[in-house]
């Protein structure tokens, strides 16, 4: 993005593609509706982000499958083209963009240097740091490099899937390549984590959508997830939920109880201590979530998620509180580490801070469900 | 939503409608975020009535504007150009923000309609 184009507000390029302010603001209320916002963020929304030039969106890929970016492309509220075209100005995302090698390189460089202090980071994988960075390299250059270089012109980062907020599976044990979450590395910026595996595309783009709308990083809870879609359970939101308080549940995934669309707790769901939006705004344009496809939840939002035992024991089994074991090594590996990238104790004090908050959490939802 | 979920919308409203008449801020309640029950919706159309005001906006598909029974509070469907239905609310407010011609565009138009004007007026 040129300067120039930074300077282009959000309503002045409408007009030009003939979008009429009534049409925008039918818009932003729809999309306040979807992602469940106040009804009056609508023309706030509305008349903010006419009046605002176009923010600069730098997205980095590092240790990831891509699904996240999947998931972003399939936003229904709003669309991904929507976004891109009218909202920000998405200068890198070497997956996205046309351009590659040093032409891609470059429109990264000039993107940081005209927004130094301003652009949007959107990380997407983890940081791997194992063989001096060797296992991710764009262009030449370690991922840790990368993601340093960027966030220092940065105003916000929002860790896009689990992977970059909390290492996810490159992360689980035994963690092979020595990968971290973002906020691992850089300890001097607002970090915003949309978790997930993938996140919900309308939690990405809802999320960026606030921070153009209002210039800051939302309320976050204590794994900095923005609270307006991470405040509730899963379990909390779930329809199925009036069945566990009958005590009915499903036993296996094809009997009476399963077709009859009873709770999946006893078949390893995790939705009640799992915090995200699936229950509420859905998938596919609000068609369904895994649980109403009788599937349990996976607790893919949550840190750690991979290590908690098998996807297919409850979560009041010893299983659950056994992945607690592999915590204190991933702590330890996380400490050992931070000493290599130059982040020791407060990083590993954080991190087992967070280690024994979410193992205390674990007990007492274990307590309350194994009664 | 049993009928006491309704008498809390109105409730709700009576609020609104004050905070309207004495601070001019207007209000909304998204509908499609409460889980209201096809009896609710009807018992809640029913109570809030119609008034003299219809309108409809045709801006990437028809919204439909109606003030209820009650001065102030509005009915609004917002539909996309398929004819789904996007967003559904009841806006307490003297006019729907969407219904009033904005400023920069009427500038806009009065400049347009000037350059025609001058145009017309071009000897040939």
């Amino acid at each position: 993005m040129s300067q120039g184009k930074s300077e282009l507000t959000v309503g002045k390029l409408l007009l030009q593609h003939g979008i009429s302010r009534r049409s925008f603001i039918k818009f932003c209320t729809a999309t306040a509706s979807a992602l469940a916002l106040p009804p009056w963020m609508g023309p706030a929304m509305a008349e903010q982000l006419r009046n605002s030039p176009r923010p600069s969106v730098i997205y980095l890929s590092f240790q990831e499958c891509t699904g996240c970016v999947e998931s972003l492309t399939r936003s229904f509220a709003p669309t991904i083209e929507n976004l891109i075209f009218n909202f920000i100005s998405l200068d890198y995302d070497d997956t996205l963009m046309a351009a590659a090698g040093e032409a891609a390189e470059g429109a990264r460089a000039k993107a940081m240097k005209d927004n130094f202090g301003k652009y949007v980071l959107l990380v997407d994988g983890s940081v791997p740091t194992g063989a001096g960075g060797a296992y991710c390299a764009v262009g030449g250059r370690s991922a840790e490099d990368t993601l340093r270089e960027a966030a220092k012109g940065a105003a916000a980062i929002v860790c896009v899937g689990t992977c970059s907020s909390f290492g996810g599976i490159p992360f689980a044990d035994p963690n092979p390549t020595s990968a971290w979450p973002v906020s691992a590395i850089v300890g001097d910026k607002p970090i915003v984590n949309v978790s997930g595996c993938p996140p919900m595309p309308e939690v990405i783009t809802g999320t960026l959508l606030q921070f153009v709308t209002t210039g800051q990083v939302p309320d976050l809870d204590e794994h900095r997830r923005p609270k307006a879609y991470f405040g509730n359970t899963i379990h909390d939101r779930c329809y199925r939920r009036p069945f566990y308080d009958q005590g009915k549940f499903a036993k296996t995934f094809d009997d009476e109880g399963a077709r009859n669309g009873w709770c999946l707790y006893e078949l390893g769901c995790k939705g009640p201590t799992t915090y995200n939006s699936c229950a509420t705004i859905k998938w596919n344009g609000g068609t369904s979530f895994p649980i109403e496809s009788g599937h349990g939840c996976l607790g893919c939002s949550e840190p750690g998620f991979w290590d908690k035992g098998s996807f297919y024991s409850p979560l009041s089994t010893a299983a659950w509180g056994k992945a607690g074991e592999v915590a204190p090594r991933q702590v330890l590996e996380l400490a050992a580490g931070a000493a290599a990238v130059g982040a020791a104790l407060g990083v590993a004090s954080a991190g087992m801070s967070r280690w024994r908050q979410h193992r205390s959490e674990q007990r007492t939802d274990s307590e309350t469900k194994g009664g | 939503m049993s009928s006491s979920g309704v008498s809390a919308i109105l409730t709700e409203l009576v609020r609104l409608l004050d905070q309207l008449a004495a601070k001019q801020m207007p209000a909304a309640i998204d509908l499609r975020s409460l889980p209201l029950s096809p009896h609710d919706r009807t018992e809640l159309k029913r109570a809030l009535g119609h008034g003299e005001v219809e309108a409809s906006v045709n801006a990437a598909g028809v919204s439909t504007l109606r003030e209820t029974r009650i001065s102030g509070v509005w009915w609004v469907e917002h539909r996309d150009a398929h004819g789904e239905l996007i967003a559904e609310l009841l806006e307490v407010a003297r006019v729907p923000e969407i219904l009033a011609s904005a400023s920069d565009e009427i500038a806009a138009a009065a400049q347009a309609l000037r350059e025609r004007l001058s145009l017309a007026s071009r000897p040939c």
